[in-house]
């Protein structure tokens, strides 16, 4: 009967599984192929070239610029977000009133759309002439900061970080919560009984127990951050700024010519693979950094 | 058994997708065979059919002709495309035109359509991207035969339609033309009449006048002398190849680029280049902050009268026209001429829009009778009305928003290509090497010398990668 049951769930697995092949595995692998190719995209015809499109990857300055952006990206970023998300979401949990207007409001950002993000802060933020950001440091007579231009090319990357970061922590601050709030409340307080202080049961108890909550928001956030395109590439307006290429721009920009018609999918599809690559890379870390362990309660 | 069963699902999986490879494979060798044929007779048959008196109604049986535009469908240009084939269908009924308006980025989704199996027969958008994709690959069809056939009134060729210059400019290394270019853009100062008249500022001729000109804006008014979109490389770019086409002609910087000891690059022209652009952000014409700018927020200060002028492409007045005041009268004129330089004020920038169809289309003929219609002077005279932009079309109007700029290129004698040309012969170069060092000199990231020294260096490196 039992293995009746197993092959029943097979055959309900398998649409989903072959669709699943299809549109993910297969397109995975042919990336792959591809990326020993030099090839336009236009054509039929593709010119086997080995590992060369990889070698090149080593010595072309804008993927490496664009790879370490990617790298700032997902740990400065994952930084200042799970920080705020941590701090935002023990504030909330500490029985402050108004909670859930409070957590709505900081998700609010999470569902604008990337394009609106660009221009509000883009343009009526940042502005070095007419942004509110620089008003408010003339009127607060904080000069060297009134001077600062924050989307010029050496402030811009920083200064879109801080919209990622912004927009993200709603999202990271709802699954936070939701793994604080199934850690049961006698824990924290028999913790106070024993005299423990805030700090203490934050690093004893909240942070053990989120161990599981914790490592998927990582690694959902490693995903994003690696693959992050709409954000920066509405920011830059007609083009994105080289300052703000990442990899999934860069990818673009090669692939498929954003205004100039470079069209080598090949080596797109090599720096697809490297991204692939790293995605894989940074999910084991997370894995291996923070280990599994089970506890019950 | 359960391993039995995941195998099975395994090899339908292999087998599902062996059967679509070859069945990819099946229909690209179909469609490579049927290329070289197709080509052939449409190129043929377009050089016939384009004998044909223009307004016979034509007797053959329906077709379709499949039409993938850069422009968005609220565009003017889309409005006017639409007129066309609103036109054309009365003339010739049995002809369907299919247009999508699929937005700048129409390349790479032809490409992706393409590579679906979905049939485009006709695509418009920049020639230089046209050039760098379908003429640079051998997928565009030739059309020499029908360019000296008889235009759609039939009163002399159609090469003889065009702006001098305009169809050579992007033809293929071997001197044959694919693009039929229809959309004339170009390059200058655009400013408010009204302001300058009120101010008593007069348009400058040589680069000396430009400089006074700019010290006299700063100095007896509150309005920037000159505005930048600074966020944008190819923007900035502008000024580079403007100063650049002055001081030695054009085709010096794409020379340099193709040069791969990097040697080139050690001409004084390009460093004084830098020099000159320095100079302007130097003595603080330039809008205050620019290079903070994202676009379009410097071109808005031009429509709010907070800067003088602006060195953009012509297409400016028709993107701005919404943003400006009633009384905004809207004047351009050329690039100055530069002391001891060689260029004239009259060497014009010249970027085009235009079609290419596909040498694979099976509507070879319609194509060509349909894009000899849309480029009649009637027909390009309602696309300047909308559009605000000139045709590539003799006797047809110039729009009065880019007066300026378009009597200078009428009167033009050397017309060059935008940045010089290194977008559709060395794209990748000009996205990763000379647009970003440039950007960095224009900004003072780096110095004159700084830029020389690298673009010798990435340039050398770039034809060692190659």
């Amino acid at each position: 009967m039992n293995k009746r049951r197993k092959y029943i769930a097979w055959i309900f697995l398998a649409p989903s599984l072959i669709l699943y092949l299809y549109f993910f595995v297969y397109p995975t692998i042919e990336a792959i192929r591809i990326s020993f190719y030099k090839w336009s995209g236009f054509t039929v015809n593709m010119e086997f070239i080995g590992f060369k499109n990889f070698s090149k990857l080593i010595s072309d300055d804008s993927f490496l610029a664009a790879l370490k952006n990617t790298l700032l990206l997902l740990v400065i970023g994952g930084i200042g977000i799970f920080l705020l998300a941590f701090i935002f979401a023990l504030l909330l949990g500490s029985g402050i009133k108004g909670k859930k207007l409070y957590r709505a409001v900081i998700f609010f950002p999470y569902i604008i759309a990337p394009v609106v993000h660009s221009i509000y802060w883009g343009l009526l933020v940042y502005n070095p002439r007419t942004g509110i950001l620089n008003q408010l440091f003339n009127l607060l007579n904080i000069e060297i900061l009134a001077k600062i231009s924050f989307t010029d090319i050496s402030h811009i990357f920083g200064s879109v970080l801080f919209v990622v970061i912004w927009v993200n922590v709603g999202f990271y601050l709802i699954l936070l919560m939701a793994g604080i709030e199934r850690i049961p409340p006698y824990l924290y307080e028999a913790a106070r009984i024993e005299g423990a202080t805030e700090l203490q049961m934050f690093f004893k108890i909240t942070l053990p127990l989120l161990r599981e909550v914790l490592v998927i928001a990582i690694i959902f956030w490693g995903i994003n951050a690696i693959k992050m395109f709409d954000l920066l590439y509405a920011f830059g307006g007609i083009l994105p700024p080289r300052s703000l290429w990442t990899n999934a721009i860069y990818l673009y920009i090669v692939g498929f010519g954003k205004r100039d018609p470079i069209f080598q999918l090949g080596y797109a599809s090599a720096i697809g693979v490297v991204t692939l690559l790293l995605v894989v890379i940074i999910a084991f870390i997370i894995r291996k950094l923070i280990r599994r362990e089970i506890y019950e309660y | 058994m359960k391993k039995l069963f995941v195998w099975l699902l395994i090899t339908t999986f292999v087998v599902s997708m062996a059967f679509m490879g070859i069945g990819c494979k099946k229909a690209t060798e179909t469609t490579t065979a049927e290329t070289t044929t197709t080509a052939e007779a449409a190129t043929t048959a377009a050089a016939t059919e384009t004998t044909a008196p223009a307004t016979e109604k034509a007797t053959g049986e329906p077709k379709t002709i499949v039409y993938w535009s850069l422009w968005n469908e609220q565009e003017p240009a889309a409005i006017v495309i639409n007129k066309w084939i609103e036109e054309y269908k009365k003339v010739k009924p049995e002809i369907t035109i299919k247009v999508v308006y699929v937005g700048r980025e129409v390349m790479t989704k032809v490409m992706a359509a393409r590579s679906g199996g979905e049939i485009v027969d006709l695509v418009d958008t920049e020639n230089f991207s046209l050039k760098g994709s379908l003429v640079k690959e051998g997928l565009s069809l030739v059309m020499d035969k029908a360019l000296d056939a008889p235009s759609y009134k039939g009163n002399s060729s159609w090469r003889d339609s065009f702006l001098a210059g305009t169809l050579k400019q992007y033809a293929a290394d071997d001197g044959k033309v694919s693009i039929i270019p229809y959309d004339l853009i170009t390059n200058g100062f655009i400013y408010n009449k009204k302001l300058w008249r009120d101010k008593g500022w007069t348009v400058p001729k040589t680069w000396d006048e430009f400089i006074a000109l700019c010290e006299t804006i700063k100095t007896t008014s509150d309005i920037a002398s000159i505005t930048q979109d600074a966020g944008v490389d190819f923007y900035n770019d502008m000024w580079n190849y403007q100063i650049m086409e002055k001081l030695v002609g054009p085709g010096r910087i794409l020379a340099a680029a193709k040069d791969k000891t990097g040697n080139s690059w050690e001409d004084p022209a390009f460093k004084k280049a830098i020099e000159m652009e320095r100079e302007l952000f130097d003595k603080g014409y330039f809008v205050k902050g620019c290079d903070g700018f994202t676009w379009p927020a410097g071109q808005l200060l031009l429509a709010s009268g907070e800067a003088a002028m602006e060195l953009c492409g012509s297409w400016l007045p028709n993107e701005l026209k919404s943003q400006v005041s009633n009384d905004f009268e809207w004047g351009t004129f050329p690039f100055p001429e530069i002391a001891g330089g060689v260029g004239k004020i009259n060497d014009m920038e010249s970027y085009l829009i235009g079609w290419a169809a596909f040498n694979d289309t099976k509507v070879g003929p319609e194509i060509v009778d349909f894009l000899k219609f849309c480029t009649t002077i009637e027909n390009q005279n309602i696309f300047v009305d909308e559009s605000w932009n000139m045709s590539t079309i003799l006797g047809t109007k110039i729009p009065p928003a880019i007066q300026g700029l378009g009597e200078a290129l009428l009167d033009s004698k050397a017309l060059f290509s935008p940045h010089d040309g290194i977008p559709e012969e060395l794209p990748d170069y000009h996205k990763n090497i000379y647009l970003k060092n440039h950007n960095l000199a224009f900004l003072g990231k780096i110095t004159p010398d700084g830029y020389i020294k690298k673009m010798k260096e990435e340039t050398i490196a770039y034809w060692k990668s190659k």
